[in-house]
């Protein structure tokens, strides 16, 4: 149902580019960085032409990562429209489908950047995204993957920012990309029920479908999970 | 004086240097008036360069929030680039620890390869930052990175806005930042650059 490719050259290539094969979706992938090490909130960027699809997507994407991480969103709920004063406007304003700028962690934060690295941190990261794309692009279709400073034309070592503890944001954000590509690719298609889903990390553990409506209360007392009848 | 302050240059006249010259320094921090030649030169002057302050900040996730610290130098006609020099260097161990951080460090020190002022916009040319800030592209990093400079530059009251370049080419800084080249820097031209050096 889907389809991904992966889009290399200068940013403005890879846009026109993904255009010109059509593609559904278009996903930049970095990790924001601070000279503060405590900087720790999920926030995307959207071009400043973007339409709705691409703002609540962004919005969806940014919470869904805060949640996980028990971080925070900045910007407008977890967009910033145009990017901070133009910066990664140009990265994705010149898609002719609805495109998003990720920065869902800092490389500069040492425990988040442990994240970054880690095998299941990874695997949570591309899942949120994978999920993201089957709720806003329910018909599938190709969703164009882009890593933020790797494979430009025009600066070729570019990697982005150094990750606290050794790494580069770059080589990183691939390894997501492409555990998302996967999941995209040869995952059965969710179902469009509504599911329960627990999760260790990326890794899950348990699934059961729920109606629609259900409200699900989280008992501290009982440890117990459980839809009131 | 590839690297002089083009809009101190125009005050530069006689006894009305030296005292304007003071008033820049300090304009951010007093009102002042040149009324009268002034005997003796101050040897210091104040210039004040913008960092980071978690404490201060009313929410740590404004990276856009940038706070002065006060650095007394030696005397210079050039204060831009007296500015930028002690902005690039970093905090020092005092300011660092009261809270001020910065991606500019010791490491940076050397990164101002000229600043000139022509018509209330300051050139500032960059050694290439590149290696040496290479989170300064993210979103929260471009925000310290940016606001640091050009609070720092707007401190003077000749300059407005401020244009980038890396090596004389603005086109590389912005392209480095995923700007366009539009108005907001004159398109890239690169041609006030090479009149600065």
């Amino acid at each position: 149902m889907y389809t991904v490719k992966f889009y290399k050259g200068d940013y403005l290539q890879r846009q026109q580019a993904a255009n010109k094969d059509k593609a559904v979706a278009y996903v930049e992938h970095h990790f924001n960085s601070s000279s503060s090490e405590q900087a720790n909130y999920a926030v995307v960027v959207v071009g400043s032409n973007a339409s709705n699809t691409s703002r609540n997507w962004g919005r969806w994407y940014a919470k869904a990562v805060a949640d996980q991480f028990g971080t925070k969103v900045a910007g407008d709920q977890g967009i910033l429209v145009g990017g901070w004063n133009g910066r990664g406007d140009g990265n994705v304003k010149h898609t002719a489908m609805p495109a998003l700028l990720l920065e869902p962690l800092f490389a500069s934060n040492p425990q988040q950047a442990e994240i970054i690295r880690s095998d299941s941190g990874q695997e949570t990261l591309a899942r949120i995204l994978a999920e993201s794309v089957r709720r806003f692009f329910p018909a599938g279709g190709l969703v164009a993957f882009s890593v933020g400073h790797k494979y430009k034309t025009s600066s070729p070592n570019d990697r982005g920012a150094a990750l606290a503890g050794g790494g580069t944001e770059a080589d990183h954000a691939e390894k997501v990309l492409k555990k998302a590509a996967t999941m995209l690719t040869e995952e059965a298609v969710a179902p469009a029920q509504r599911t329960l889903r627990v999760m260790q990390g990326g890794r899950l553990l348990f699934e059961t479908p729920v109606d629609e409506d259900a409200v699900v209360v989280w008992s501290s007392e009982r440890n117990l999970l459980f839809i009131p009848d | 004086m590839g690297t002089a302050d083009g809009a101190w240059r125009l005050l530069a006249v006689g006894w009305r240097r030296a005292a304007a010259d003071a008033c820049l320094a300090l304009a951010a921090a007093a009102a002042c008036i040149v009324a009268a030649p002034v005997a003796a030169a101050p040897a210091t002057m104040l210039v004040q360069v913008y960092f980071n302050n978690d404490r201060l900040a009313a929410r740590a996730d404004d990276c856009a929030t940038v706070f002065a610290v006060s650095r007394q130098l030696p005397k210079t006609a050039g204060v831009a680039t007296a500015a930028l020099n002690q902005l690039f260097a970093g905090p020092t161990e005092a300011e660092r620890a009261a809270g001020y951080r910065s991606p500019f460090s010791a490491t940076t020190a050397g990164l101002l390869r000229g600043v000139h002022v022509e018509h209330g916009t300051a050139y500032v040319n960059l050694n290439d930052p590149r290696p040496l800030l290479a989170g300064a592209t993210s979103s929260c990093g471009a925000a310290e990175l940016r606001t640091q400079l050009e609070r720092t530059l707007r401190q003077f009251p000749t300059v407005r806005r401020v244009i980038f370049a890396i090596d004389g080419e603005p086109r590389a800084f912005y392209e480095w930042m995923g700007e366009s080249c539009d108005l907001s820097n004159d398109r890239c031209d690169a041609t006030p650059f090479r009149r600065g050096r």
